[in-house]
C-alpha cells in the first residue's frame, strides 16, 4: 500500500509537504488506504464481493500492538487466509492497484 | 473520521446495526471500544453463536446490513465480532451487570477491559437489543 502510494506522489508533494508524507508510516490500513486514493475502489469492489469484504474486516482489525497478543491457531489461519486468498484475500487485492 | 470521542451518531448507527443483526444471530451484548493502541473506535457484537462454523457468516450479514445502512459511521474497518466467552465481552457483560434494566449505556474510561488496554467504551444497554426481538440464527 504504502509503494502505491509513493508511486502516485511525485517528488514535489514527498518532498513539500512532509508532514502529509510522513502519514505514510502508519500501520493503519484505513489511512493506508486512503493516501493511497484506493477508498472508492474498495468500496465498489467490497460491495460487490462479500469475502472480500469479510477478508478485508478480519484484516483491518490488525493493530501494531496485535503482534504481542498470543492468539489460538485457528485465529492466525482466518488472518493468513483473509490476506492471501488467491482469488479474494487483501494482498490480492492490493496487487491488482498497485 | 474517529480520532476522538464517540460522537452520538456513531452510537445510534452502531444500534440500529445490533437490532438488525440480531433478528439474524443472538446478540448477547454489543459495546465500542478504542483500545489504548489502537486507531479507531471499534463496534464489538458478542453472540454465542459466533464460532469457528459461523464466523464468516457472521461477518457476511453483518457487512451486508451495513452496506444497506449506507451510513458514513460504520464501515467494514469498523466492525467486530466475538464469542459472548470472549474476555472482551465477559468484561462488557460485568459492566452491564452492575446496573440491570438501566436504560441508558455505560460508558467508560482508560482502563484494563478483559484482556486489552482501552482508551474508551461504550456498552449498549439491553433495552437497545431486546426492542428487536425474533432470531433466525443461521
Amino acid at each position: 500500500m504504502r509503494a502505491r502510494y509513493v508511486e502516485n506522489q511525485n517528488a514535489d508533494v514527498i518532498f513539500r509537504q512532509k508532514k502529509f508524507s510522513e502519514k505514510c508510516w502508519t500501520h493503519d490500513l484505513e489511512v493506508l488506504v486512503g493516501l493511497a486514493g484506493l477508498r472508492a475502489a474498495l468500496d465498489v469492489d467490497t460491495a460487490a464481493n462479500q469475502q472480500l469484504n469479510v477478508n478485508w474486516s478480519l484484516v483491518a482489525q490488525w493493530e501494531e500492538i496485535s503482534r504481542y497478543h498470543s492468539q489460538p491457531e485457528a485465529e492466525a489461519r482466518k488472518l493468513f487466509e483473509a490476506v492471501t486468498n488467491p482469488q479474494d484475500g487483501v494482498l490480492t487485492w492490493i496487487k491488482v492497484h498497485w | 473520521m474517529d480520532q476522538g470521542p464517540l460522537v452520538i451518531e456513531q452510537i445510534e448507527a452502531g444500534a440500529r446495526l445490533v437490532r438488525d443483526f440480531h433478528s439474524y444471530m443472538a446478540v448477547e451484548v454489543a459495546f465500542w471500544i478504542k483500545t489504548a493502541e489502537g486507531y479507531r473506535w471499534t463496534l464489538c457484537i458478542a453472540s454465542d453463536q459466533i464460532n469457528e462454523k459461523t464466523w464468516d457468516l457472521g461477518y457476511g450479514e453483518a457487512l451486508r446490513l451495513i452496506q444497506e445502512m449506507n451510513n458514513p459511521y460504520l464501515d467494514l474497518f469498523r466492525i467486530r465480532l466475538v464469542n459472548s466467552t470472549s474476555p472482551l465481552a465477559r468484561a462488557a457483560l460485568e459492566e452491564r451487570r452492575k446496573f440491570p434494566g438501566s436504560p441508558v449505556g455505560i460508558r467508560l474510561g482508560e482502563q484494563w477491559f478483559g484482556d486489552t488496554a482501552i482508551e474508551g467504551a461504550y456498552i449498549y444497554p439491553e433495552s437497545t437489543i431486546a426492542e428487536k426481538e425474533g432470531v433466525s440464527a443461521p
